[in-house]
């Protein structure tokens, strides 16, 4: 029992502890570490923000198996420039409005931090996104893999997400033909 | 290297973000793979795609036009690649909402249509029993709750407002979807004090022949704003208010007395809009009301016109005969032709030629796979039994 008291005081003191440092330390797949603003990591991330809350962030850097180190530092980069940048007008929603659409255009500084990346990075960031629950960084990530998609042949999208075609000539050409208006250009 | 495979919830999520207004890439999205078109043709996808972009794009423009002496053929003009089921053959275009358009028709007698462009549904529903003079109608979604972002094929309700023939009075009614009913007409009368000073007014302003003035309904669109529908009157262009929930009817202040032409619109936050040009500037006003139930008007944007929009001079020559709900659009139409002129980015672009219009009545809905119901959902049944054959042979229950 005393054993007991005594772990259990040893995990208070360190969940203070952790509750007293203004970052947190996230563990890629390949075991990489990476320390990210607490206030950021809980402002973008649904997820991290429920693992703050409930305690469950590691000291020695809570495991994110499913996010390898170089998605893991875009997030931790893309956090980090969020909380420096101001927001723009655009991002200020207006009192004098008919209506105001969700989806707030990329700011200038979000396009260029996706414009760097490779296509690979970019699609490992969408999941990276998807996985922790980042709403904007989703914005901005798949916002740029929708406009790779404009005006584009299925041929064309399928080559861009390396994407086998299932479909029988006899299905494609029916609908093709239904759907004629939308290949104008082709 | 080819790129890294994503998951559905990742390929979901990029597919929400393909814009509304150019459903062609939905289109071709679907094209891509089977997977994707059970994303795209889910109803659950719709439901999200619909939530995410929350207002719906314009896929079509459809005139009112003053057609004495006889006007051009009603038509629908898309204003996207998406194309639609065929127009109803000479019919009357009065009003968009929700996804429907309201026509009336002139065949084996009058009568309204309700008609979904997109899935063709037709509902012809009948004459509302007043011998009019000069009308408005709308037709709008009745579901109580209901976002209206994409409400195609529930129950709707028409509002029909006119100008009586011989006795001019205006009269107002609404028909019901549900019970196949117009309700009992409501007259704008003496009860209305602001009716009383009107008429007062038109007769001491030369609004009226002698003693005799007749209340002109205009036969432009009206605005929708929460259970009230806005119509507009010709002298001084007073406001009817008609709670179409209540069945009851009165008569409100416009902003201006003088705009020659202006629209009606629903700004948001359950306020009633009023646009108008004056000599070459854009007058957006929006009516608030108090906690008390007090109204007044308040002027929220001024715009300069000239040099933006061709047409518009210092003298005037611009009207606002129009505007798209939730896309913050007004449509212009000059001598030069008719413009949209978008108020976030001030962007202008021509869309028709010069006529003469009432209202310019712009079709919103979301246009995805499957929503036309043909090849797509046959292919995707088709595909899902496949599915499932594959399954079962997995799983041994199938022998080949």
């Amino acid at each position: 029992m005393e054993v007991d008291k005594g772990k259990g005081e040893a995990e208070e003191t360190r969940k203070v502890a952790e509750a007293d440092r203004d970052t947190v330390t996230l563990k890629s797949s390949d075991g990489k570490l990476f320390e990210v603003s607490k206030e950021a990591a809980a402002r973008l991330s649904t997820v991290l923000a429920g693992m703050i809350a409930g305690g469950s962030i590691d000291d020695n850097g809570t495991d994110l198996k499913q996010i390898g180190s170089e998605a893991l530092e875009n997030v931790v980069d893309y956090c980090n420039k969020h909380a420096n940048s101001i927001p723009s007008a655009a991002l200020i929603s207006s009192s004098i409005s008919f209506n105001t659409a969700p989806f707030k255009e990329p700011e200038e500084w979000e396009r260029k931090f996706v414009d760097r990346l490779s296509h690979d990075a970019l699609f490992d960031l969408v999941e990276a996104a998807n996985f922790l629950g980042m709403e904007r960084l989703l914005d901005v990530t798949c916002h740029k893999i929708s406009e790779m998609m404009k005006g584009k042949s299925p041929d064309q999208i399928r080559e861009v997400f390396n994407i086998k075609n299932d479909y029988t000539k006899e299905e494609l050409e029916e609908i093709r033909q239904e759907l004629a208006w939308a290949f104008y250009d082709d | 290297m080819p790129p890294p495979e994503l998951t559905d919830d990742a390929i979901t999520e990029i597919l929400l973000r393909l814009p509304p207004g150019e459903p062609e890439n939905l289109m071709r999205a679907s094209l891509v793979c089977k997977p994707w078109l059970r994303i795209l043709t889910d109803p659950g996808f719709r439901r999200r795609y619909s939530a995410f972009h929350r207002t719906p794009p314009v896929l079509g423009l459809l005139h009112a036009c003053q057609v004495i002496g006889g006007g051009p053929p009603p038509s629908f003009n898309p204003t996207t690649a998406a194309p639609f089921t065929p127009y109803p053959y000479y019919r009357r275009p009065l009003d968009c909402h929700h996804g429907r358009v309201l026509l009336h028709a002139n065949d084996d007698g009058w009568y309204f249509v309700v008609w979904d462009p997109v899935t063709g549904d037709r509902q012809r529903v009948p004459e509302a029993g007043i011998n009019w003079l000069i009308y408005s109608a709308a037709v709008f979604c009745a579901v109580s709750g209901c976002d209206h972002i994409d409400c195609h094929g529930g129950p709707f309700r028409v509002v029909f407002i006119t100008t009586e023939d011989y006795t001019d009075a205006v009269k107002a009614t609404v028909y019901s979807s549900e019970t196949g009913a117009w309700s009992t007409p409501v007259t704008l009368g003496t009860d209305c004090e602001a009716f009383t000073q009107h008429v007062q007014h038109a007769i001491n302003n030369g609004g009226a022949i002698g003693t005799f003035y007749t209340p002109y309904v205009q036969p432009r669109r009206g605005a929708l704003v929460g259970d009230e529908m806005y119509f507009t009157l010709r002298w001084k262009n007073a406001i009817v208010k008609y709670n179409w929930s209540k069945n009851c009817i009165s008569l409100i202040d416009p902003p201006s007395h003088t705009a020659y032409f202006f629209t009606l619109t629903e700004m948001g936050d359950n306020a009633l809009g009023f646009a108008c040009i004056e000599g070459s500037s854009l007058h957006l006003w929006s009516r608030k009301v108090g906690t008390e139930g007090t109204a007044e008007w308040m002027q929220c944007r001024l715009i300069e016109l000239d040099g933006r929009i061709p047409g518009v001079k210092s003298k005037g020559g611009g009207h606002v005969v129009g505007s798209a709900e939730g896309v913050d659009v007004i449509f212009v139409a000059t001598d030069v032709g008719l413009f949209t002129f978008e108020l976030k980015s001030g962007r202008v672009t021509k869309v028709d030629d010069v006529q003469a219009y009432f209202s310019v009545l712009p079709y919103m809905s979301f246009y995805t796979p499957g929503t036309e119901g043909l090849v797509l959902s046959q292919l995707l049944i088709i595909s899902c039994i496949l599915h499932l054959a594959y399954l079962f042979v997995c799983l041994g229950l199938i022998r080949i």
